[in-house]
């Protein structure tokens, strides 16, 4: 993972890296999650 | 079931990287670009799939939105066994605009939403449509931006330790930032050193030489250019350090190439610039056939993070990789 703190993330926090070093294989359906609309809108170029 | 419409959306989210910085030649890069397929359908089903677009986000996303859109709109969407015929069809009838480059990315944005459309029409997660499950989590491994400075790099590498990361890729081309970052993590943790290009294959070899005893997993993409696999096989043997490279490489057939050149420990799709997931998983068996590690890359928005965790071998035939960038 790019090492940086970013100002929103579109994945609810899904992504993100744990204590352990490691991250989550997703368990929804499909790709596992949905992006976050509020922040697409927020941060929409 | 029809694909009613495809839709780009371009996300720019600032960042904070500390001492560290991001820049692309002259262009610096000051905040996470992102474009996000929408695949949306008569049924109310939406798949999200995303393309590569740091510095280019308004070209790609023209891109899926002029010559991507018109190819969808109005098929049936696929089911898994079908995307690669819907994608091939589109990828021939797209050759003439570049194999490499922005068409790819804006292919592979379309692809990877089929993917997520595809197992949201059963129900199940994408990792499911490829093979059973190996394990719950995937090994992440920080990859620092440049830095520059020895000491910086150093109080960089023990942060990322304490944060619980256990490998670190650096994004420098000097011998003291690789000894530098050893001498933070100890001999224990997995080093990967991204040089983005930058040598001849005699300067990459002398390189390789110098930083040896660092003992770095391996050196990625070191020579340009990165298309030029036999100089890359060159230092790879002559080097006597593993080479990664290929995520500036497209499609199954560029990573055979590079395969076949012996250029390669490590292969490294980009599933947002290689064509998608349909071609992220030829070069999974290709890798496979051929006796190369995997490697998978995905540099920004993180969805790929997902992407390599529903879809890469890691999780459904279970190697040592890590999920990296």
């Amino acid at each position: 993972m790019f090492y940086m703190n970013q100002a929103a993330t579109l994945w609810r926090g899904a992504i993100d890296v744990g204590a352990d070093g490691a991250v989550a294989v997703p368990d929804g359906p499909g790709l596992g999650y949905e992006p976050d609309r509020e922040v697409m809108e927020r941060y929409r170029a | 079931m029809l694909i009613t419409n495809v839709r780009a959306h371009h996300i720019r989210i600032p960042y904070d990287a500390g001492v560290a910085s991001f820049r692309q030649g002259a262009s610096a890069i000051s905040a996470l670009e992102i474009v996000l397929v929408e695949v949306s359908t008569d049924a109310g089903l939406t798949g999200w799939g995303d393309a590569f677009a740091y510095v280019c986000p308004r070209s790609t996303a023209t891109a899926i939105e002029e010559m991507i859109a018109p190819q969808a709109i109005g098929q049936e969407v696929p089911d898994a066994a079908g995307i690669p015929a819907f994608m091939e069809r589109i990828q021939r009838n797209l050759h003439l605009f570049g194999r490499y480059g922005i068409t790819m990315f804006a292919i592979s944005g379309l692809d990877i939403a089929l993917w997520d459309l595809a197992a949201r029409v059963q129900g199940v997660p994408l990792h499911r449509l490829l093979g059973p499950r190996k394990r719950e989590r995937i090994p992440a491994y920080a990859s620092l931006l440049r830095i520059g400075t020895p000491d910086l790099i150093m109080g960089e590498c023990e942060t990322a330790r304490r944060r619980g990361y256990t490998a670190i890729k650096l994004h420098e081309t000097t011998a003291p930032a690789v000894y530098a970052a050893r001498r933070a993590i100890g001999a224990n943790i997995p080093l990967m050193v991204d040089m983005n290009c930058p040598l001849t294959a005699a300067q990459a070899i002398a390189f390789a030489h110098e930083v040896r005893d660092a003992a770095p997993l391996f050196l990625e993409e070191p020579v340009w250019p990165p298309e030029d696999f036999a100089a890359l096989a060159e230092t790879r043997k002559k080097g006597g350090l593993d080479i990664a490279a290929g995520e500036n490489a497209c499609t199954v057939h560029q990573f055979r190439q590079m395969m076949q050149a012996g250029a390669v420990s490590y292969a490294q799709p980009s599933m947002t610039k290689v064509g998608g997931i349909t071609e992220y998983l030829g070069v999974v068996a290709l890798a496979d056939e051929m006796g190369v590690k995997l490697m998978p890359h995905s540099p920004i928005s993180g969805r790929a993070c997902s992407r390599r965790c529903n879809c890469c071998r890691c999780v459904t035939t279970g190697p040592s990789s890590k999920c990296s960038t």
